[in-house]
Formats: C-alpha cells, structure tokens, sequence
C-alpha cells in the first residue's frame, strides 16, 4: 500500500472504484484468496450438517451440484460488474435498490459476515481449547472459557494483520490456502486408514427425513444457501482482479469447486465419527494421535484467522459505503467496528451460530437468493452489465439511482417476493418443506420469482417513470459515465475513430 | 451510496476516479459467447447430469 497515492488508498481501502492499473491480484493471487476464505474450517460444519440427510455418494454429488449452482448465482449477478467498475458487491446493487436502499444490502453483508466470522472464531477457540486439553494444560472443565478467550484472542491477531491493509491479505491468502489444502487431505487419508473407507462409504445419515426426495435436495440446497453467502466477499475481492475474464475461472474453481471437494471431507468425518459432527477438533488428536492433531489443529487456528479477515475486509469496505464514515473512519476503527458485533456474541452466546447453523444458512438463502435474482435481471436483461458510476457514488435527488426517497420500489417488491417465495417452499426455521420443494429446492425459484417480481415493475413502473437510468446514453456506452452533460453532448457528436 | 457530502477537493478525486475507470473499460476482459457456453456446462449441465445420476444410481 504503500506505492498507492492518497486517491488510490482511499480506493483500495474504502469503497470508491479500484483503477485497472491498481488491480493487482492475477488469477494465481486470486485463487489463492478465495481457496483460503473458501477452505476454512466451515468446510467441516457445512459437510457435517449435510451427512444428517445424506450418505457418502449422494451427499457429495449434491454438494458440489449445489456450489456449483450457487457459484453461478453470484457469477452473473456480480462478476462483471464490478470487475468492470472495480465497485464491491454493495455499490454493485445500488441501481436495484436504490441509493438509500442499498444500505440494506449493507446490513446483510454485515449480518452475513458476522454470523460467519463468529463460527469461525469460535472453531478456532475450540481448536486451541483442544491443544491445551489433550496436552494436559488445562482440565476438560475449562474448555468453554477457553473457547471464549482464544476466539476474542483470534479477533485481535485478524484486526492486527489487517492494519496493514488488504495488501498484507493477498500475500499471506496463497500460503495459507496451499496449507488448508493439505491439512483437508491429510485428514482425509488419517481418517481412511482408522475408520476405513468401507465404513464411510456404507454408513447411513444420521438424522434422514422420511422422504428420500426431501434429503436428497436439501443436500443441494444447503450447499447453494453456503455459496450464496459469498456475495458479499465475491466483489469485495474480484474488484481487484484486472479483469473479468481473470476473475472467472478463480472464482469458480476458488470458491465453488473447493468448497464443495472440501466440504466432502466433513462429510465423511461426520458419517465415520458420528458425534462429531463434521467438527475436526472433536476427533483430529482422536484420530491422528498427538502428531498428527496438534499441529493441524495448531493450523486451523492459523486458517480460520486468516479466513476472518477476509470477512473483515468485505464488511469494513461496506461500512465505508456510509457517506458519513467513508472520510471520517480510518480503515482501522473500520475493521474494528467490524469485529466489535462479534466480540459481544462470542462474550454473550459463542454457540448460537452453532447451534443453529441450518436455520443461519436458510436465512442467507432467504436473503440473497432474490438480491442474485434482482441483480442478474437487472444486469443481464436491462443494462448489460453497465452502470453509472457518478449516480453510484455521487448521486443526488434526481440522479438515476434516486428513484423515489433513494429506494427502489422494484427491487424491494422483488426482494420481498423472493423471500416469501423462499420461505414458502422451506421454513428456515423448522426446516419444514412445501411442494414444490422437492423438485425445485427453495434458492432457485426464490431467485426466479424475485427477478420476475422487479423485471415487471421495472418495464410497466420504473421506466415509464424515467427512472433507473435505462434510458440514458450511458447504458449503451459506458465511458460516457464520466462525462459532465456538456462534455457528453460533444463525445457523442465526435466521429468514432475506425 | 449517493447522496454524498464530500468535501471539493475529495469530490473531485472521486470525479477524476470515476472518469479513469470508465475510460479504461475496454481493459476489463468482458467474457464472450465461449466463456459463458463453459460457464453453463460447468456450473448446470455438470451438476444436472450428476443429480440425475446420483439419484438413479446411488
């Protein structure tokens, strides 16, 4: 960071359009970011909540159907744009909910990363608890408060390598995701040579509901609900991708694919050690004896720290999406203001995510399903994947993305048909299911119904109106995005050079 | 995220920011007919295929 002007700092570390010649992260440094945010240790809870309806065969097809599914979601819905604009996710949706409006798409990230960032915290403080348990420092009766203590330690060590900027993230993310690759297969090969590969295969789900069908798509659609809560991390990083066409394949292969190869390993864990639950810290030492549990649970400490940062970083970019905070909070009190909702839940209710991880998974499903399938409407069908970028970032009453007070009729009716539609087909809270579900799952049909929703309003409601910037030159060539009315009028009578 | 309140000098940064970025668009690698063939084949006939075959097979 230290080669970048003061412009591009506040580019970098705040939300204002990263410049191509700042995009620094090429394919290699982005797969390596989104392998290390994508193989932490939620691999192993997402695998293990899955091995409650599934076996073997049929929950790893469904997870990696599901990433891949879900992967898709985020791609058209984000990818290019702001790889194009060098924007992150919430500037990406201000067109479809509106200036005001895209505050919510704030608060989600926000809650969504939060949420996330406390299980990890709270992986990392049972892995440390674990080392001083099977070690004989601590007594078994310490184990709670150690969790506690070693995941608020987990939070200071994440925001002290953040003050060096995302700069310190991209160097340090390929290392750590080589050696969380390692550590998944390494636990693999532990766990075939003491459970045997016979028994994994073979054993049953855990917690299978009557229906077959029912099992079966939910194995999907936990996965495509884990990969949607990618959203806000997808343009947080690719922004710094030089361009779209390098950022597809990490993005796929980065988060998609290797999530879901990984999360197999949970998978199986959970079905060779029932009781687990899919978590490694319950079983590494049991399994790998001494050598081989301590220091891999030395390096989920290590990954899980590194994932939360990457969580960090998307979220302190958001916050500074507030007009009021983008100059006035340093990138330090960002971060830190970040972390602080996961300090009070980790010192108030270090469980509660774990608890309830299938109901937190079906509300991301609730949430960003319908913003995907607003955002790939809009993007895909009406602009093109362009945006103006003055009515962004400088927009004021009047400009495109003000519609009416700064929201978006179209997006929050479709937003709200979305998760209707979504919690029609599955109650995220009693995981009960409506047909049809069982051929449908709930994140597609939510993300369709949702598109559907703000496409009729925005063709019979929005652009009558002359709302939304449809009509503006700018959504046919976007460098006139740039362009004062006057200098616009003359570009567009100048004579395209051949 | 408009509505913004910046002080002339940031404003004008941002401006300057904005125009670079627009100008530079022909630098971001748009993805083609091809990319998105491949995307569709990875990302839903793959899956589709293997959902059909887990449930028949497996």
């Amino acid at each position: 960071m230290s080669t970048l002007d003061e412009g591009a700092r506040a580019a970098v570390e705040g939300s204002w359009p990263v410049l191509p010649r700042e995009r620094t992260w090429g394919s290699v440094a982005l797969l390596g970011v989104c392998v290390s945010a994508s193989v932490a240790t939620w691999i192993f809870i997402t695998g293990g909540f899955v091995a409650f309806y599934l076996p073997a065969g049929q929950g790893a097809i469904t997870m990696i159907a599901g990433s891949l599914f879900g992967i898709l979601l985020i791609i058209l819905a984000l990818l290019r744009v702001t790889t194009r604009y060098g924007i992150d996710s919430v500037a990406a949706s201000t067109p479809q909910l509106g200036t005001r409006g895209s505050y919510f798409a704030l608060a989600l990230t926000y809650c969504s990363v939060i949420g996330w960032n406390t299980l990890l915290l709270v992986f990392l403080g049972r892995a440390a608890a674990e080392i001083l348990i099977s070690t004989g420092v601590a007594g078994e009766g310490a184990r709670q408060p150690l969790i506690v203590v070693f995941g608020l330690l987990g939070v200071v060590a994440a925001w002290m390598i953040l003050r060096g900027g995302p700069a310190r993230m991209r160097n340090i993310a390929p290392a750590i995701a080589a050696g969380v690759v390692v550590l998944a297969v390494v636990l693999l090969i532990a766990l075939i040579t003491n459970v045997g590969w016979d028994t994994i295969a073979d054993a049953p789900a855990l917690a299978p509901a009557e229906s077959q069908l029912f099992n079966y798509v939910t194995g999907f659609e936990l996965l495509v609900a884990s990969m949607l809560s990618w959203w806000p991390y997808v343009g947080g990083t690719v922004r710094l991708a030089p361009g779209t066409k390098t950022a597809l394949w990490p993005t796929v292969l980065g988060l998609g694919l290797a999530i879901s190869l990984l999360s197999m390993i949970g998978l199986f864990a959970a079905l060779a050690v029932p009781e687990s639950g899919g978590d490694p810290t319950t079983y590494l030492v049991e399994v790998g004896g001494l050598w081989l549990g301590l220091p891999a649970l030395a390096f989920i400490i290590l990954a899980n720290v590194a994932t939360t940062m990457v969580g960090v970083y998307v979220s302190a970019l958001a916050l500074k999406q507030i007009p009021t905070l983008q100059t006035r909070l340093s990138w330090n009190a960002a971060t830190a203001l970040t972390l602080a909702p996961v300090v009070i839940v980790l010192l108030l209710a270090p469980n509660w995510v774990f608890d309830n991880f299938g109901t937190f998974l079906a509300f991301i499903g609730v949430v960003f399903a319908p913003l995907c399938g607003i955002q790939i409407m809009d993007y895909v069908v009406f602009r093109k994947h362009t945006l103006d970028l003055r009515a962004v970032f400088l927009g004021r009453r009047g400009d495109a993305y003000h519609y009416w007070a700064g929201f978006n009729p179209a997006g929050f009716a479709g937003l709200l048909a979305g998760a209707g539609t979504y919690i029609y087909l599955l109650d995220p809270i009693l995981f009960v299911s409506r047909t049809p579900y069982e051929y449908l799952s709930a994140s597609l049909p939510s993300a369709l119904v949702a598109g559907i929703v703000y496409g009729l309003i925005t063709k019979f409601v929005i652009m009558p109106a002359g709302l939304g910037g449809y009509s503006s030159p700018v959504m046919t060539d976007p460098r006139q995005a740039s362009l004062p009315p006057s200098r616009l009028k003359e570009e567009v009578s100048e004579p395209t050079p051949p | 995220m408009g509505d913004l309140r910046y002080d002339p000098r940031l404003e004008a940064e941002l401006e300057k920011r904005i125009g670079l970025v627009a100008e530079a668009d022909h630098l971001t690698e748009p993805l083609d007919r091809r990319d998105y063939l491949t995307l569709l084949i990875v990302t839903v006939a793959l899956p589709v295929v293997m959902l059909l075959a887990g449930w028949w097979w497996l």
